[in-house]
């Protein structure tokens, strides 16, 4: 189990100042995997990349590249290179010379250099473009020659911090593919990071969802988005309406005062806890005695979908249907026992 | 329209001096009034004065040269402060508040042979005293002491412009700090070095307050020679004439030095 294991961050601690970024991390980056590092802006995610970059030391804990301790290894030192979220490209010298720059610093053979930069090149279709200025680039074309200028290189391990950031949303979705079909290509381990759930699911092999300096949730897309572990992650992952409930008994729920059935065990009886229903997963009927029953407030046209708030007791469901309805109409919000998630409460933050 | 004040000001300022120069230059005045005449030019190429202007950009560069050496690592650590180095810089710049005529005094205080307070520090130590005013190094000392936060602040300047993610780019690639100084740090901050020098090269080699107080006047550079036809003997065609081949000369030395920074630039040599 231990054997593809290449980047591993044991009870890794970090503060910046008075204030905890990185609160006792641990998390293994498989061999060959796209993993990404998700999570609102400020929750570390970059402060986690530079541990890897070695760009920043742990307070504590180590890490471990296959199962060595690397955290005083200058990133100089380092198998791993990195694509910055400003590009920092060199402003001084040429595309041929920013991609040669780190073969050149292992005095690499001349032939061999230029052979490696052209193919570099290619890889992220911008052949021909040797002996242009930086400044004559394009965002996009300044950020495919960032990932030319890692890729040259041949790492072990490549970090992206936010590459896609600043493009725009066609580029973006272009790259994200791209980005994609280059790491399989390349056959090596991506880090990448971002704040953008979509992009995540899209491109990842793994998910990372981090908040407030601790990791949330670690699995595939699939299971980020099936079975997220707390409110948190799934409210971060896409769209949810996230209700305060009681737990009776294993299979039985009262919200609203009301007792539904439900597929969820194990917790104690008369546990608070949070419930989760994905907008989709609402059916919207006439009224009736016993369910939930409210009143539309709104309903959007989002293109694939009509996105329609309801208010009940006092809260607004979110719900995605194809129907339009008119505000003021009175409805009842239906939901499969199976579609019907239920958390453990969140440890409320508490300064730390 | 909004350029006039400008204009005005260049006028005034740059374009009436030289033309006065250019007037001063080429005329000679006898019985038979004002002719233009290319005396003053021609006596100017006279060994003597070359061998002061000679002088003149020697000391200039040698004084040019350690400010270089001093401010560039000055500026890396300043710059490398946490807090940007704020209070050493303060510090440096200090003495430039201070009249330049004033710093210059107080450097000969110091110095002087007799009663200089380092010679009467070495005599009490019963230490060999040091006899440097009134030769070149005194000059050279004084133009570095003078002009080096010239060199420092320009340099400073063009490091704090570099991008930290730049920086760090070097170090993912492989760069230790050695090659990241040669490969990155220096080509970025040439602009910052090309003006530094500039600065103190110009009022290095065209000055005459230095050499008169630290070299007591036994050492005449081209500024000396230029001041005492203004001020001494009146000739101002002639000041006027050295004053221009001064210029000339300068000019030529700084679009040579702006060709090779270009050069530079172009990156090829770097490897
Ligand atoms: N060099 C630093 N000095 C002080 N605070 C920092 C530094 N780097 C990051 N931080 C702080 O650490 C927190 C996490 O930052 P970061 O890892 O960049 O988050 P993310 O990339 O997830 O947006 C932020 O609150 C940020 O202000
Ligand atoms: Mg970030």
């Amino acid at each position: 189990m231990e054997k593809n294991v290449i980047i591993r961050l044991e009870n890794v601690t970090k503060s910046f100042e008075d204030q905890v970024v990185l609160k006792n991390i641990t998390l293994d980056v498989e061999k060959n995997e796209f993993l990404t590092l998700l999570g609102p802006s400020g929750c570390g995610k970059t402060t986690t990349l530079r541990l890897i970059g070695g760009f920043e030391k742990p307070d504590e804990g180590i890490i471990l590249h296959q199962g060595k301790d690397i955290s005083n290894v200058p990133p100089y030192k380092r198998n791993v290179n990195t694509v910055f979220q400003k590009y920092a490209l060199f402003p001084h010298l040429n595309v041929y010379e920013n991609i040669a720059f780190g073969l050149n610093i292992k005095k690499m053979n001349k032939s061999l250099i230029k052979e490696k930069v052209e193919k570099a090149l290619r890889q992220v279709n911008l052949d021909g473009y040797e002996n242009r200025r930086i400044e004559q680039l394009s965002g996009g074309q300044q950020q495919r020659i960032a990932i030319a200028r890692a890729i040259v290189n041949e790492p072990e391990i490549l970090l992206l911090d936010e590459p896609l950031g600043a493009l725009d949303l066609k580029l973006r979705q272009e790259m994200q593919y791209e980005l994609k079909t280059l790491q399989k290509e390349l056959g090596i381990t991506f880090v990448y990071v971002t704040h953008d759930q979509e992009e995540a699911l899209t491109m990842s092999d793994t998910v990372v969802v981090m908040n407030n300096g601790v990791i949330q949730q670690k699995g595939t897309p699939e299971d980020i988005y099936n079975e997220p572990v707390n409110a948190f992650v799934a409210d971060f992952i896409g769209e949810s309406n996230i209700i305060d409930g009681i737990m009776k008994q294993d299979g039985v729920l009262e919200i609203f005062g009301r007792i539904y059935e439900c597929v969820d065990k194990g917790f104690a009886i008369n546990e608070k806890v949070d419930v989760v229903v994905r907008p989709e997963d609402i059916k919207l009927l006439e009224p009736s005695e016993n369910k939930i029953n409210g009143q539309v407030t709104s309903c959007i046209f989002k293109g694939v979908h009509y996105e329609t708030c309801v208010m009940t007791d006092g809260f607004e469901w979110v719900i995605h249907n194809t129907k339009n309805f008119k505000p003021g109409e009175h409805v009842s919000i239906n939901v499969d026992p199976f579609d019907i998630h239920i958390m453990k409460k969140m440890v409320k933050e508490t300064g730390t | 329209m909004v350029g006039y004040p400008y204009l005005i000001w260049m006028v005034v300022f740059i374009v009436v001096p030289l033309i006065m120069i250019f007037y001063y230059a080429f005329t000679v005045k006898d019985a038979n009034g004002t002719r233009f005449a290319l005396d003053h030019l021609m006596k100017s190429f006279d060994s003597k004065y070359m061998v002061a202007l000679g002088k003149s950009f020697l000391y200039a560069f040698i004084a040019t040269v350690i400010c270089l050496i001093l401010a560039y690592p000055l500026a890396l650590i300043l710059v490398k402060r946490s807090n940007g180095g704020s209070a050493m810089l303060f510090i440096f710049i200090l003495p430039m508040w201070m009249n330049f005529l004033l710093r210059t005094y107080a450097w000969l205080s110091l110095l002087e042979t007799n009663n200089g307070l380092l010679n009467t520090v070495l005599r009490a130590l019963h230490l060999p005293v040091l006899d440097i005013i009134g030769t070149p190094k005194a000059i050279v000392l004084g133009m570095v002491y003078n002009f080096l936060p010239f060199m420092v602040l320009p340099i400073y300047n063009a490091l704090a412009k570099i991008d930290k993610s730049i920086m760090e780019a070097a170090y993912d690639l492989g760069a230790n700090d050695f090659k990241r100084l040669l490969k990155v740090t220096i080509p970025l901050s040439m602009p910052g070095v090309m003006s530094g020098i500039t600065m103190v090269f110009m009022p290095a080699v065209t000055s005459f307050v230095i050499p008169n107080l630290l070299g007591s006047g036994k050492v005449n550079l081209i500024g000396n020679i230029i001041e005492q036809q203004f001020l001494l003997t009146y000739d101002w065609g002639f000041g006027a004439a050295l004053s221009l081949i001064l210029m000339i000369i300068i000019l030529i030395s700084m679009a040579v030095m702006q060709r090779s920074d270009e050069d530079m630039e172009g990156g090829a040599g770097l490897w």
